[in-house]
């Protein structure tokens, strides 16, 4: 939960990450809901219409 | 139909309660075995600005704050707007608002709440004629939330009697005479909000305690006896929990100038054999890197504590942001082998500082723990017998070691037998400079390259020993989630809620970043349908 995605560029610098996987970052301020986590879940599986991997 | 979850918001200014409210609140619903999340939000200005507080009390096994709340409470509409956006009722919410407040409730705008039931409440009149103080409009308002909800009145006033019985004389009598008003003015009402009443069997108590209690509590646990720190948000109930437990366990705390300072003081505390510990935010780790080379050139344990907020520089010092993962992991002058570990609840709060305590002890190196604000200042209820946690304390040269004593001896995982000062045959000096074997300072390339590769060898060691992590969900799923710190809440809860409608999710909680866990991801990474397939 930050702007830049630091988890994410953090794990590139270790693992080759699958094909596929996307990143949801954003900066903080308000704790990361439920909703979000599901919406972003959602539209991830109605955008592609396969599954995907979410790195949040 | 009552409900076994009931999430309320409480808003209002610094000074009135909402807080302490909503502890008490905790308090009660933790004495009935029930699950426990309390959040708070404030402006920056910390004291007598704004302030929330937002309560989710379950039946059930719960992970994250509600998304939306079934019950608010407003004593001051203006400090509502402040929280426009982070508190969001239920379109069938209940609004309990204080009736006097100056703004017209037609100017109010509560889009998602278009079907609310709307309550006017005079709390400044009720306290003021039950205890004659506009004060206790808190104690007031708990009496009307425990009666129209269903908390039990008795748990409430045993969380009132615990917070004012040992106040001066008719400080609880005044408090418990604004609680039966409350009780009162509900009963009175006759409205029906019977949906939203809490429906439970009262099952054994738990604990209930915050992220940074849980670290403190660990950290006497794991047998810290100094503590050195310069308060920061949100970090400092650590500091404010140690100065009154550290002294009574027979530990020493101070409170520095600055955090370079804090974090000089543990080193020297922990060279001279005292398990040592500081906290800070973001701003505060930013200081301690120099310090943060030393104790790893000099490979001095400590643990360190950052409870990160919203960055850069002083940000949103109230606010929760995953931001300083870089600046643990990466964050140095030299090449500077550190732990960093991520706790994700406030449960693992407490085994996470007793895992870096002991970790620590056993690598002689700094851990870092990377909390957040999310987890460090939220209550939560937890199982006390989860609150067991082994504890490792430091391996000393033996007399054989001693007869001939290198205080960086190589050896298979790069840990060295590190004597206390004093023992006999033990002494060395050490300072920020390379060293040889026995300590003192060498300059060659060929030393530095040396010693350089015998501390990055006890990453090795802890990656083989601490591969900490969590796999939630299934054990092959279509959907796989990379998640950390007080992330994994709401992660599990969405995963709960998106199992029931058949979607297959799991995910991976690294509770150690540094050295990361990569044979345990790579395993988890093939056990997601997507992650077969290559770029």
């Amino acid at each position: 939960m930050n702007f830049v995605g630091q988890l994410y560029h953090y794990l590139r610098t270790l693992v080759d990450l699958p094909a596929g996987t996307r990143v949801f970052a954003r900066s903080g301020g308000m704790n990361l809901s439920v909703t979000e986590v599901k919406s972003r879940i959602e539209s991830v599986l109605s955008e592609t219409g396969a599954r995907e991997e979410v790195t949040a | 139909m009552p409900t076994r979850d009931l999430t309320l918001a409480m808003i209002g200014s610094g000074g009135d309660g909402v807080v302490t409210m909503g502890e008490m609140m905790a308090q009660a619903g933790a004495r009935d075995g029930l699950n426990v999340i309390k959040v708070e939000a404030y402006g920056p200005q910390i004291r007598g600005g704004e302030s929330s507080c937002t309560l989710r009390m379950s039946a059930e096994p719960i992970s994250a704050q509600g998304d939306a709340v079934d019950v608010l409470v407003v004593f001051n509409w203006a400090d509502f707007t402040r929280f426009k956006g982070e508190v969001v009722p239920k379109a069938d919410a209940v609004i309990l608002y204080e009736a006097a407040d100056p703004t017209p409730i037609s100017d109010v705008k509560i889009p998602a709440a278009e079907k609310a039931t709307w309550i006017p409440v005079p709390f400044i009149e009720l306290a003021t004629k039950a205890t004659g103080t506009k004060a206790a409009k808190n104690i007031v308002t708990l009496g009307i939330l425990a009666e129209l909800f269903g908390i039990p009145p008795e748990s409430v006033k045993k969380a009132v009697e615990f917070k004012f019985g040992k106040k001066k004389a008719g400080v609880l009598e005044a408090n418990l005479k604004g609680f039966t008003a409350g009780r009162e003015f509900a009963q009175a009402l006759g409205i029906d909000v019977s949906a939203r009443r809490l429906e439970y069997t009262v099952t054994a108590p738990k604990l209930v305690m915050t992220g940074n209690e849980a670290c403190a509590v660990a950290a006497l646990h794991a047998g810290c006896r100094f503590f050195a720190g310069y308060p920061i948000t949100p970090s400092s109930e650590v500091l404010h929990f140690l100065s009154e437990w550290l002294p009574r366990s027979g530990g020493r705390i101070i409170q520095t100038e600055d955090e370079l300072s804090a974090l000089g003081a543990i080193i020297g505390g922990s060279f001279a054999g005292v398990k040592s510990m500081t906290s800070t935010s973001g701003p505060g780790l930013s200081l301690m890197a120099e310090m943060l080379g030393l104790a790893s050139m000099a490979e001095v344990p400590v643990v360190i504590l950052d409870v990160q907020r919203g960055g850069p520089s002083t940000g949103l010092p109230t606010k929760s942001e995953q931001s300083d993962l870089y600046l643990a992991v990466f964050g140095s002058h030299g090449d500077m082998p550190r732990i960093v570990l991520a706790p994700t609840d406030v449960e693992d709060c407490f085994h996470a500082t007793v895992d870096a305590f002991n970790i620590a002890e056993e690598t002689q190196l700094p851990v870092i723990i990377l909390s957040d604000q999310a987890v460090g200042q939220s209550r939560q209820t937890v199982e006390k017998a989860n609150l067991v946690h082994e504890v490792i304390d430091r391996r000393t040269p033996n007399a054989e070691e001693l007869a001939d004593y290198k205080r960086y001896a190589q050896t298979p995982t790069g840990v060295s037998p590190m004597s206390v000062p004093g023992t006999k045959g033990g002494i060395y000096q050490t300072n920020g400079l390379e060293h040889d074997e026995t300590a003192r300072p060498a300059s060659s390339h060929v030393m530095h390259e040396k010693m350089s590769r015998k501390r990055f060898k006890k990453l090795d060691f802890v990656e083989e020993k601490y591969p900490l992590f969590v796999h939630l969900g299934p054990e092959k799923a279509d959907i796989g989630i990379v998640c950390w710190g007080s992330s994994k809440g709401p992660v599990e809860e969405a995963m709960r809620e998106l199992a029931a409608k058949g979607v297959s999710v799991s995910a991976f909680v690294p509770r150690i970043i540094m050295p990361f866990p990569k044979k345990a991801f790579v395993e988890y990474a093939a056990s997601v349908k997507s992650s077969s397939s290559s770029r």
